[in-house]
């Protein structure tokens, strides 16, 4: 069969055709035996995949979820996430430009330049004893 | 007070929720249940499981009332909640069934379907198996749009993908549950 009527013939479920799309589709439809039985058997399994719906869960579910509700409340992790997520993305965007800023400055790219760490050699240090002596 | 609490709409028990009052939750829970049962049975079967992230599902709405914004509707919220805890659960299960079978290589053999007394394997069952074989981006897609019979663009905005993405998938998933069921029928 032709795999592209096929996939023409499975999209045709779920999204409209166009009108060529539709014509060559019935076309097919009435001119080929093998592809009328590979619509019916689409048919019949969707149609068993339909059956699937309507499961429930055990028999008081409600309660058991509002009895957890009541009995447990945010983990700890959870109440941080919980207070944190609305200013996550703000403080994370803020750490970048920080960052970048920081990177820029120092002209290398490496993990001490993006945090502003800088290194003082022992000289440095005591040339800025100096002024105090 | 229940009675009065069954004649609201979902948007004002969402914003009674809102204001703490648990009990107008606990009725948008019995409203959602079985669109959060279908949802999440159809993704990992019948199981211990599927209550346990099903409570989580619900637990976890509750805990984003204050930030559930409504740009989409209750339902579409909850199911998107379920698919994601559904997921996340398959990806436990596979990485305990990959563990296992390092420890002990005989457990790879595959579960025999189940029969009815009569001795025929149930249709549905062997569907659900079927369904089983799927990886989940593509079990969540079937799951979605065939068996809970949202439409195409639904399922795109609950799985965040393009409808494009749900068509393909739709299309290769039907093909592979095709071959899986032609199988269980020339093999019983």
């Amino acid at each position: 069969m032709d795999n592209n009527l096929y996939n023409l013939l499975l999209r045709s479920f779920d999204a409209p055709l166009t009108e060529s799309e539709q014509r060559r589709l019935e076309n097919a439809l009435t001119s080929s035996e093998e592809f009328r039985t590979a619509k019916e058997e689409i048919v019949a399994l969707r149609l068993g995949l339909q059956g699937l719906k309507g499961e429930k869960f055990k028999p008081f579910f409600a309660e058991r979820v509002m009895e957890r509700l009541n009995t447990h409340p945010l983990s700890m992790a959870e109440y941080f996430v919980s207070v944190f997520r609305d200013v996550a993305i703000g403080a994370a965007v803020l750490v970048i430009i920080c960052s970048a800023y920081n990177i820029s400055r120092e002209n290398t790219f490496t993990l001490d330049s993006a945090l502003g760490i800088h290194h003082q050699t022992l000289e440095q240090i005591l040339a800025l004893e100096t002024p105090f002596e | 007070m229940n009675k009065d609490l069954k004649k609201q709409s979902d948007e004002e028990l969402l914003r009674v929720s809102r204001e703490g009052n648990v009990a107008a939750f606990g009725e948008l829970v019995r409203r959602y249940e079985s669109k959060v049962a279908a949802t999440v049975i159809g993704m990992l079967g019948k199981c211990d499981e599927a209550d346990d992230i099903g409570q989580e599902t619900f637990i976890r709405f509750y805990h984003a009332l204050k930030s559930f914004r409504g740009d989409s509707s209750i339902g579409t919220y909850i199911t998107r909640i379920a698919i994601n805890l559904s997921l996340n659960e398959i990806r436990r299960r596979e990485r305990r069934r990959f563990l296992f079978k390092r420890i002990d290589p005989e457990n790879e053999r595959d579960e025999p379907a189940v029969e009815n007394g009569a001795g025929r394997f149930e249709e549905k069952e062997i569907i659900r198996r079927a369904m089983e074989t799927l990886s989940p981006k593509f079990r969540s897609v079937v799951n979605l749009r065939l068996a809970e019979g949202y439409s195409t663009e639904e399922t795109a905005k609950i799985l965040h993908i393009p409808v494009g993405t749900v068509l393909s998938r739709l299309q290769r998933a039907q093909k592979k549950l095709q071959l899986v069921l032609q199988n269980y029928k020339e093999g019983f």
